[in-house]
């Protein structure tokens, strides 16, 4: 009789365990519930070099409130640079940077109107220069850039904005 | 019979062709210059330019237009291909309240890009034809900027720049942008660029 208690102890460790076990894999492949953690982008005030061509290359310093989102640091950036155009003059209506879309290394600028304010080819080529070499400083260095006018390719008779323009390209002024 | 066999022989052997495209065509107006329009400038001075040009050096000059032409899009980049032009040369006019100026450049649309073989044949997108001439283009321009005898004229050094008229020509090809006090200004400077253009022609030839 006490052999057959020990194997009936046995017997019965051996189906709590056994059951414990299958109970633990199924819990361990259970779909786990996570904590959704929403992630905040803080806002903290950044110092960017505004570029503008006035008879020789100028440079701004301007403080801007951004935050880690590219999109929103480029749209807050050039509109800034269109800001310190009109303080200097050289532009003379307000224009303002609808959207900001980044895919791959291009960047979409849409504005709410054209910025070619002057004649001659050459001193748009070196308007938009400013606006290329403050990006191109503010880490944007391998990108290029559609300028866009109500979402639509920027037309010009003389400048090819069908392409899109590298921030590089100030380098030829 | 003859005469005519002589004529398609001497057309066919000029040693250099040039293909000069004045801005503008009979829809589009271009910019206002005094009490003119660049398309009507620039055609005087394009016939001008032909006809100085062909007076002093056995070359064959061609305009892209003729007045009251309408152009199509990209049918001036089309002709100068086919023609295989050994250079082309874009010409515009603006109203310049400072000084009057001159502007040459060159089609450029990225900073770091190698020159394409002519050797190889392959298809290429329109905005990278300008690659095949790429040097030509630049070194054409260059030279073309040390003829010049300015005077009270500023000419500005030459600008890399992706420059419309210029895409998708293949043959070396240059612009010149001319910004004019008063619209009579064009018959002073067309006179510059006859001289430019001859010394440069002259050393290619």
């Amino acid at each position: 009789m006490k052999f057959n208690r020990i194997y009936l102890i046995i017997l019965m460790i051996s189906f709590v365990l056994g059951i414990s076990f299958a109970l633990s894999r199924y819990l361990v492949f259970l779909p786990k519930y996570r904590e959704t953690k929403t992630e905040v982008n803080l806002a903290e005030n950044k110092i960017y070099n505004i570029w503008f061509f006035k008879n020789g290359w100028h440079v701004e310093s301007v403080t801007c409130l951004t935050n880690n989102n590219a999109e929103e640091e480029i749209k807050v950036l050039t509109t800034a640079w269109f800001s310190v155009m009109q303080d200097e003059e050289i532009l003379k209506d307000k224009i303002c940077v609808q959207s900001v879309i980044i895919y791959g290394k291009t960047i979409y600028l849409s504005c709410d109107q054209s910025f070619l304010v002057f004649s001659s080819a050459q001193d748009n080529f070196t308007l938009i220069s400013g606006l290329l070499k403050t990006l191109f400083e503010a880490g944007y260095q391998n990108y290029s850039i559609y300028f866009l006018v109500h979402h639509k390719h920027l037309s010009d008779i003389l400048l090819d904005f069908s392409v899109s323009w590298p921030t590089a390209l100030y380098k030829f002024v | 019979m003859k005469f005519l066999y002589t004529l398609f022989f001497v057309v066919l052997n000029f040693p250099f062709t040039l293909m000069i495209n004045p801005a503008g065509d009979a829809q589009s107006a271009g910019r206002i210059v005094g009490d003119s329009f660049e398309r009507g400038l620039t055609l005087q001075c394009a016939e001008k330019l032909q006809q100085k040009l062909q007076q002093l050096l056995p070359i064959r000059v061609v305009l892209s237009r003729f007045p009251g032409e309408v152009l199509e899009p990209l049918q001036v980049t089309n002709f100068s291909n086919r023609l295989q032009s050994d250079l082309f040369l874009s010409l515009h006019f603006y109203e310049s309240d400072s000084l009057p100026k001159i502007h040459i450049y060159y089609y450029k649309k990225n900073v770091y890009e190698n020159s394409f073989s002519s050797s190889e044949l392959f298809l290429c997108p329109l905005e990278e034809a300008y690659r095949f001439n790429m040097e030509n283009s630049k070194r054409l321009a260059s030279n073309f900027y040390s003829n010049f005898k300015t005077g009270a004229w500023k000419v500005q050094e030459p600008l890399a720049l992706p420059f419309l008229p210029l895409k998708g020509l293949v043959a070396p090809a240059i612009a010149i942008e001319i910004g004019l006090q008063k619209a009579s200004e064009w018959r002073e400077v067309t006179e510059l660029v006859v001289d430019a253009l001859v010394a440069l022609i002259d050393n290619e030839i």
